[in-house]
This record gives C-alpha cells, sequence and structure tokens, in this order.
C-alpha cells in the first residue's frame, strides 16, 4: 500500500482547525478563570478579606447593586489614605460580586448637579483644611454613598467614619459592615426578627425621686437591620402559647415575677432551638432607688436547668473606679439648692475591661483571665461595658448533657460579692462617702477577691425544664372558642352538641436543635437613662462600649457572627517618615532637612542603576573591542 | 525543554551585545524612579508601593512592544528565520527559547526596580504583602504582553508595523483601565464588563493590591500560552510555506 503524503494543503486545514480549537479553548478559558479556586490576601492586616457573611452576600445577589460614591478628589493628605481605602473596599466588593455591584465614582467638587444630588441625598460635604504651597484654606470635602437596588435606596455620609479614621491614624473596617449591612438591608426580602420583652415602668409618683424606666434607645437600636416586635410573654389560649416559629432572637430584659406559663413559652422556644439574650437582676436597684426591695425574676431556676446561675449575690469590683457623683444640698432662701458635689468610688459600678488581668496583675493574680473572652467575636475586641449593681451570671458546675458553657465577660480579681445589701447608697455628704469608702476598704483587706463572671453563654441541646413537671394550664384561647361558635352554628339546633375535646397543650421534650443562650447579670445598663449618647464623660465612653457590647451579642445570635468582628477591626494607615526630629530642631531646619533628603532620594533612585548599567555596557563593549582586537592580531 | 534554554541563554546573551538593551532597560529604571518617588508620593506621606504598580501597568503597553518587535520581524528580515527552523529543535522550543529570553530580560529590569521598594521600606512601615503580589503580578503581565508581541513579530517582518500592532492590542485590551464603569454612561454595561474581563491591567492591579487570586494567575497563564502557541503556529505554517 502506498504511504500517504501529506500535502500542504492537509497541512493548512490543520493548521486552521487547530487555530479554531486554540481560539475555543483560549475563550472557554477566560470564563472557566471567573471561578475562584483559590486566593490569597498577602496584606498584612488582611485588608482584602472581606467577611464570609459579606462574601456570600455578594456571591448571592440576584439584582443588580448600584453603588454611586461622592468623594472629593482633591483632599488633604491625612484624608486622601482613608478615601484611597474606602475605594479599595468598592473595588473587593465590585470583584466579588460577579458584576452585579456596580460602582461608580463622582467628584462634586466643579459639578453644581451632583453637588445639588449630594445634598439632596443628605450626603453632607464638611469643610477641612487643605494646603496648597504656604496657603491654607478650606474646602468642602464630600464622602459618601448612595446604594440602590431597583427602586429602593439607602444613603451612607461617611464623613464621621472618615474624619475618626483620619485622626487615629486607623482605616475603619467598620465600613465593611456599613455597607454590607446597607446592602443586606435593600437586597433581603425579610429582615430577621428579634422579639422583645422589656417593660417600661411609669414613675411610681410624681413627687418621688425616683424615675421610671424605659427601654426605648435599646430596642431603637436594631431598627433598621432587625423586625423588632415587643412581646409580653403571654398567650391568650392553648394556641399561642408559644414563641412564633419565626422569631430568630428573644430578648429578656429584667424579667420580674415569671409564672410557669411565661417560662413554659421561653422553654420550648429554647428546645426547638431558638436564641436568647437574658439581661437578669436580682434586685431592683437605680439613681433613684439605693434601697432594697423585694424582687423575683422567677427565670433563676429555669437558667439553672440550662446551666447557668444567677447568684442573689452584689458585685463589687474595687478595680473599676467609677465615681457616684453624690449632690450635696443646702436650703438656702426656702430652697434646697446644689451647693457641692462629692465623687464617691463606687465600686457597685463594675466596668469590664477588655484586660489581661493576669498580665496586669502579675505577682498577685498570675492566673487571672482576660475580661472579655478572646475567642468570642462579640466581646474579644471590646475595651470595656459597664454594668450597674449587677450579679454573677456562673456557668454551673454540673452542667445538662449536651451543653457546653462559656464565660464571655468577667470581672477584675479585685472583686468582691456580697449579699444584697440593704442599701447601695454612698452617703449624703463628706462624712458618708468617708464611712462608705472605709466599709470598702475593711472589706478588701478581710475578704478575698476574685474574678467575677457576669456574662455567660451556654449553647447546645436543651432538654425540656418541664420534663417530669405539671405543664402550665392555658386557657382554651380565642380558636378554640371560634372552633365551638362554628361548629354550634353548623349542627341542627334540635340535636344536643357534643362536648368539644379539650385542645392538648402542645409540648416537646427535646428536639436535639442547638439552642444559644446568652445571659447577663445586669438589666440597668440598657435603660433608657444609660442606653444614651447624650451622657457626660466617661458614661458617654462606657455607654459605647455597652452599646457595641449589645449589638454585637445580638449580630452575633441573630445575624452573623463575623460581621460582629467588623465593628471593631481596624487596620492602620503606614506613614513614611523621611526624617525624625531631633532634639531642639527648629520645623523651619526640619522641613528644609526633610528636602534635602527627599531630593537625595529621588536623585540616586533615578540615576544610580542607570548609570551603573552604562558602565557595565561600557565594560562589555570595551572587554569585546580587546577580544577582537587581540583575535584578528593571532590571525597576524 | 533543554533545546529551550539553550536557544534562551542565546537569546539573552545577544541582548547585551547591542547598546539597545542598556537604553531600555535604563530608561525604564529611570522613568520608574522619576514617576514613582515623585514628590506628590512624599507629600502623601504614605509607604505603599502601589503608584509604582500602577504605573507599570500603563508603562509597559509602551516598553513590551519595543522589546518584542524586532525578535521575529528581525529574524525575517535578514532572512535567518529559514535558518534558525532548519535547527535541530521543534518550532514550540524556538517560540519558548525566544520567550524566556525577553522574560529574563525585562525581568531583571523588574527586579532592579527593588532598590526604590527599599528606599520605601526604610522610611516607613511597608507592607510587603502587595510587594511580593506587585512584583508577581509584574512577571506575569510581563509575560503576557511579551507573548502578544512575540505573535505580532512573527506576522510581519517590519520591526514599526510590529511595534504598532502589539501597541494597538494592548491598549485595547487595557481599555478597561480608562473606561469608567457607569450605570449612566454612554457604554452599554455588556461592553465594559466584557472588557473588565479581559482587560489585562485589571488583573494586574487586583495582583498588585496583594491578592494572590486563581482568577489572575491563571488568566495571564492562559494568555501566555494561548499567543505562545498562536506563535508557534505562524511560525509552522511558515515553515511549511517554505
Amino acid at each position: 500500500m502506498p504511504e500517504k503524503r501529506h500535502t500542504k494543503e492537509d497541512f493548512f486545514l490543520t493548521l486552521v482547525l487547530r487555530i479554531v480549537l486554540l481560539c475555543i479553548i483560549f475563550v472557554e478559558v477566560l470564563f472557566l478563570v471567573r471561578w475562584e479556586f483559590f486566593r490569597v490576601d498577602l496584606t498584612q492586616d488582611k485588608l482584602y478579606t472581606l467577611t464570609d457573611s459579606t462574601t456570600n452576600l455578594l456571591k448571592n445577589l440576584k439584582d443588580r447593586v448600584l453603588i454611586k460614591g461622592f468623594f472629593t478628589r482633591d483632599v488633604p493628605a491625612q484624608v486622601k489614605p482613608v478615601h484611597e481605602r474606602i475605594r479599595d473596599y468598592l473595588d473587593e466588593y465590585q470583584a466579588r460580586s460577579g458584576g452585579k455591584v456596580v460602582v461608580e465614582i463622582v467628584d462634586p467638587e466643579d459639578d453644581q448637579t451632583l453637588r445639588d444630588e449630594a445634598d439632596r441625598l443628605g450626603i453632607q460635604g464638611i469643610p477641612l483644611g487643605s494646603s496648597s504651597g504656604n496657603q491654607l484654606s478650606l474646602k468642602r470635602v464630600y464622602q459618601g454613598l448612595r446604594i440602590r437596588v431597583g427602586d429602593k435606596q439607602k444613603v451612607l455620609d461617611l464623613s464621621k467614619l472618615v474624619l475618626v479614621a483620619a485622626q487615629t491614624g486607623k482605616v475603619p473596617s467598620q465600613f465593611e459592615y456599613l455597607l454590607t449591612n446597607a446592602i443586606s438591608e435593600l437586597v433581603l426580602k425579610k429582615k430577621p426578627k428579634i422579639l422583645v420583652y422589656a417593660k417600661s415602668q411609669v414613675p411610681p409618683s410624681p413627687f418621688m425621686r425616683r424615675q421610671g424606666v424605659s427601654y426605648k434607645n435599646f430596642k431603637d437600636a436594631f431598627k433598621g437591620r432587625y423586625q423588632v416586635e415587643e412581646t409580653e410573654l403571654k398567650a391568650e389560649g392553648v394556641d399561642d402559647a408559644k414563641i412564633p416559629d419565626d422569631t430568630d432572637l428573644l430578648i429578656v430584659v429584667k424579667p420580674k415575677d415569671f409564672g410557669d406559663k411565661q417560662l413554659f413559652m421561653i422553654d420550648q422556644y429554647l428546645v426547638k432551638g431558638g436564641k436568647a439574650i437574658f439581661f437578669v437582676e436580682e434586685q431592683d436597684f437605680d439613681m433613684g432607688k439605693m434601697w432594697k426591695t423585694d424582687f423575683n425574676a422567677g427565670v433563676e431556676d429555669l437558667l439553672k436547668y440550662y446551666g447557668v446561675n444567677v447568684r442573689k449575690k452584689l458585685v463589687a469590683d474595687i478595680a473599676s473606679r467609677l465615681s457616684y457623683p453624690v449632690v450635696q444640698r443646702a436650703r438656702i432662701g426656702g430652697q434646697y439648692v446644689t451647693v457641692n458635689v462629692i465623687p464617691a468610688p463606687y465600686p457597685y459600678w463594675v466596668v469590664a475591661a477588655g484586660v489581661d488581668w493576669g498580665k496586669q496583675f502579675k505577682k498577685d493574680y498570675p492566673d487571672a483571665l482576660p475580661g472579655m473572652d478572646p475567642d468570642n467575636p462579640a466581646v474579644a475586641k471590646l475595651e470595656n461595658a459597664l454594668f450597674l449593681w449587677c450579679n454573677p451570671v456562673e456557668p454551673m458546675k454540673k452542667l445538662p448533657p449536651g451543653v457546653k458553657a462559656q464565660v464571655l465577660i468577667r470581672t477584675s480579681p479585685l472583686t468582691l460579692v456580697e449579699d444584697i445589701p440593704q442599701s447601695v447608697d454612698p452617703g449624703m455628704d463628706q462624712v458618708g462617702v468617708n464611712q462608705f469608702i472605709a466599709k470598702f476598704n475593711r472589706r478588701f483587706n478581710s475578704e478575698k477577691t476574685a474574678q467575677v463572671p457576669l456574662v455567660t453563654y451556654v449553647t447546645g441541646t436543651f432538654t425540656s425544664y418541664f420534663k417530669g413537671k405539671k405543664l402550665p394550664e392555658f386557657p382554651p384561647g380565642d380558636k378554640d372558642k371560634h372552633d365551638k361558635k362554628d361548629q354550634a352554628a353548623s349542627k341542627p339546633a334540635s340535636k344536643p352538641a357534643s362536648k368539644p375535646a379539650k385542645k392538648k397543650l402542645e409540648w416537646v421534650e427535646k428536639t436535639g436543635k442547638k439552642a444559644q443562650l446568652v445571659v447577663i447579670g445586669d438589666s440597668t445598663f440598657v435603660q433608657d437613662s444609660f442606653f444614651n449618647e447624650n451622657l457626660p464623660y466617661p458614661f458617654k465612653q462606657l455607654y459605647e462600649g455597652n452599646r457595641a457590647l449589645v449589638l454585637n451579642l445580638v449580630d452575633w445570635l441573630a445575624l452573623a457572627p463575623d460581621l460582629v468582628e467588623l465593628r471593631t477591626r481596624d487596620t492602620k494607615v503606614r506613614l513614611l517618615q523621611v526624617v525624625r526630629p531631633r532634639e531642639n530642631e527648629t520645623p523651619d531646619h526640619l522641613q528644609a532637612r526633610r528636602k534635602r533628603v527627599i531630593l537625595f532620594v529621588r536623585v540616586a533612585n533615578m540615576f544610580a542603576i542607570p548609570l551603573l548599567l552604562v558602565i557595565l555596557g561600557l565594560f562589555i563593549w570595551l572587554w569585546r573591542r580587546a577580544r577582537k582586537r587581540s583575535f584578528v592580531q593571532s590571525l597576524g | 525543554m533543554n533545546k529551550a534554554l539553550v536557544i534562551a541563554r542565546r537569546e539573552f546573551a545577544a541582548y547585551w551585545l547591542s547598546p539597545i538593551a542598556y537604553v531600555v532597560l535604563g530608561l525604564f529604571l529611570f522613568l520608574n524612579s522619576y514617576f514613582f518617588l515623585n514628590p506628590m508620593f512624599f507629600q502623601m506621606g504614605i509607604a505603599t508601593t502601589q503608584n509604582m504598580f500602577n504605573f507599570w501597568g500603563q508603562l509597559f503597553i509602551f516598553f513590551i512592544p519595543a522589546v518584542t518587535m524586532r525578535l521575529w520581524a528581525e529574524e525575517r528580515k535578514q532572512g535567518t528565520l529559514e535558518l534558525l527552523l532548519t535547527y535541530p529543535a521543534k518550532v514550540p522550543e524556538l517560540v519558548f527559547g525566544k520567550f524566556l529570553a525577553a522574560l529574563a530580560f525585562i525581568g531583571l529590569g523588574v527586579i532592579l526596580t527593588l532598590p526604590a521598594v527599599f528606599t520605601v521600606a526604610h522610611f516607613g512601615d511597608l507592607d510587603w504583602g502587595p510587594v511580593v503580589g506587585g512584583y508577581l503580578g509584574g512577571i506575569l503581565m510581563v509575560s503576557a504582553y511579551l507573548s502578544l508581541g512575540l505573535f505580532f513579530s512573527s506576522l510581519t517582518e517590519n520591526q514599526i508595523v510590529a511595534f504598532l500592532l502589539t501597541l494597538f492590542a494592548l491598549l485595547i485590551l487595557n481599555l478597561s483601565l480608562f473606561i469608567q464603569i457607569s450605570e449612566s454612561g454612554n457604554i452599554p454595561y455588556w461592553i465594559t464588563w466584557m472588557l473588565s474581563l479581559v482587560g489585562l491591567g485589571n488583573h494586574f492591579l487586583s495582583l498588585a493590591k496583594g491578592v494572590v487570586s486563581s482568577q489572575d494567575v491563571l488568566y495571564y497563564l492562559a494568555f501566555t500560552a494561548f499567543f505562545l502557541w498562536m506563535n508557534a503556529l505562524v511560525l509552522e505554517a511558515k515553515k511549511w510555506r517554505g
């Protein structure tokens, strides 16, 4: 058989086929590489690692998210890196969304239409100092975002955030928290639902010193991201003797005299894998009520059953050093007027700090644990939290099977625990205050101090508290009444109505679903009088800590654990220091020296290596010429 | 592979016989320092190499065509291509050898920018993550540009034509760097999206931030492999045509 010869036509046909095939493969590869199967963030602060929550949100976007950024381009040097960091974040959102997030950045500085649009949206340009040459001038700097999904939109004015970042030298990753939350709000059809039990109290009498108790600020703190509903934990009948199944988190603030019916509803919610936060107190002190009265929360046994022991003791932390303002009054001209305010050190106001107490008290308490659990995202980065007249909340020594406990916040090692005293009044005058202080000094010298848990978390599969107990009896409820009416109407009058079967209370002993429960030994700090941003120093700072604690716990349990960390995770700006000031050096001299160093650095970098290359080239040229000559000479 | 390395070594050595290599590298390093360590950089006062990498994205669009324009075009013009094709090496090995030599040459230039980086590290707390990412991205981007340049150089014997073709293609492929994606702009969204997908510079800027992603790395590797392969096919066609 003759061998088949490859002709040119065969070759070119093969070539064309190979080119077509190659092009197809290339285009497919281009689309294939859109699937990311590895990604490493090499930056030290993990600047480009968005949280799983953000990434999941972006990956699952169904609608286009249009982000319009209003940023003044020419801004003071200290603000510039913050703007750049925010733009990096926006780029990352765009990249991670697979084209669903579209970012447009505009500069309203020279465009009246854009300025009007920014003003209309509520993005306020703030005046900032800008220096050009030797002149210092003020200019309006815009920094805000309009996020739009379909016909819904949300505006983020970032002025405050940018200013804080510029002043502290830190670029807040809180931006991710704000942006992710804003997008979530716009794209999520259904917000997580929080059910809040927080009963306000009106003042007992207008003539009494004691004010009413309200939790409005506390409840408002969750609105926006969550659907907040209030509950009294009361049931009309058997049918509604439960917490609604769509509840993502139950918050119980200052339970008082809880009975079996309320406990039953809470118990069944937790047994079915619910999440709850309890703010529990064993006393009823507040600013206008310093004397002990009978108080019963009614949830102690239930919590003990789940593994948390709220002790009927009062905590006094000597390390807190917060003062109670004792107001001295005198009768002048028939009226009582304030003549003096004595700051009384008040250990019943406990400031829990994010301090490693073992390091702080290396000598006396080397085994002391950190004030905030470093492994828990909700509290790890908190600097402080204020608890007022609080109770120890300890994990039970013997936990129920399948349940784990973790102390989230504990006091300093210099903490005393006492039976709830008859009075927590620091005194009316200097003598009283001195006696109050002396009492603590005596106790501190004679009693043993130790760290006390204030916030405890338990999780696991809970068995019903009502196992082996009699279930509470609920009335038949409206639904049953309607059913009875309907039955009566549909049956002939001649026949006697049969007695309807009594509806049975639905009860489950165990579901195997994981419940999560956080118990805090104080509720006073979430009252409006303390959960309030208009407080004076140092309460304002402590309020910020308390607000972060509450929001972190709620987000951690109800929303997304890793978003919580963002609220307190900051990254630093890496500054360039060309020259370090010398002792007694004038600013002019420093500036001149800086200019000299910069000039030297620029010239050296621009010319040194190119010059070396020229020398190397010359050397090679000379060497080759010499070799050529010697070769020619060798030829004779 | 060994034959490719032998060719690469020979080609690399040949670069240094011409003064053009010193001029090109010297100019690249001068411009790099001139634009990177500019007075504005010191006024900003941030220890970062981002400006340098941003500048690379644009600088290489003009530098790489200058390096690659002569690689095949000159061989064709001088008639040495036919001689080269008779070497006891396969066409892909020839292509890869030339590519490696050009990559080593530009790679050396890239490495010689390190003193500028050390200068910044001396004056501030430099984050080395983006530096590593930037250099890795730089090498990958240069590889992609070189493969494209080599391909266009193989199509013509006129170096200027090769230069212009490569420059034009690189500008097209980097259009996304110059076009603002806008919800209200005149350019349809799908065009801007496509441009960002194939945009060579975008992938580099992502790496230069310190994020090494399979998307960017694979994109450059695929792009480089595609054009090197196309280059080999063009030369094989030439070999057959005689």
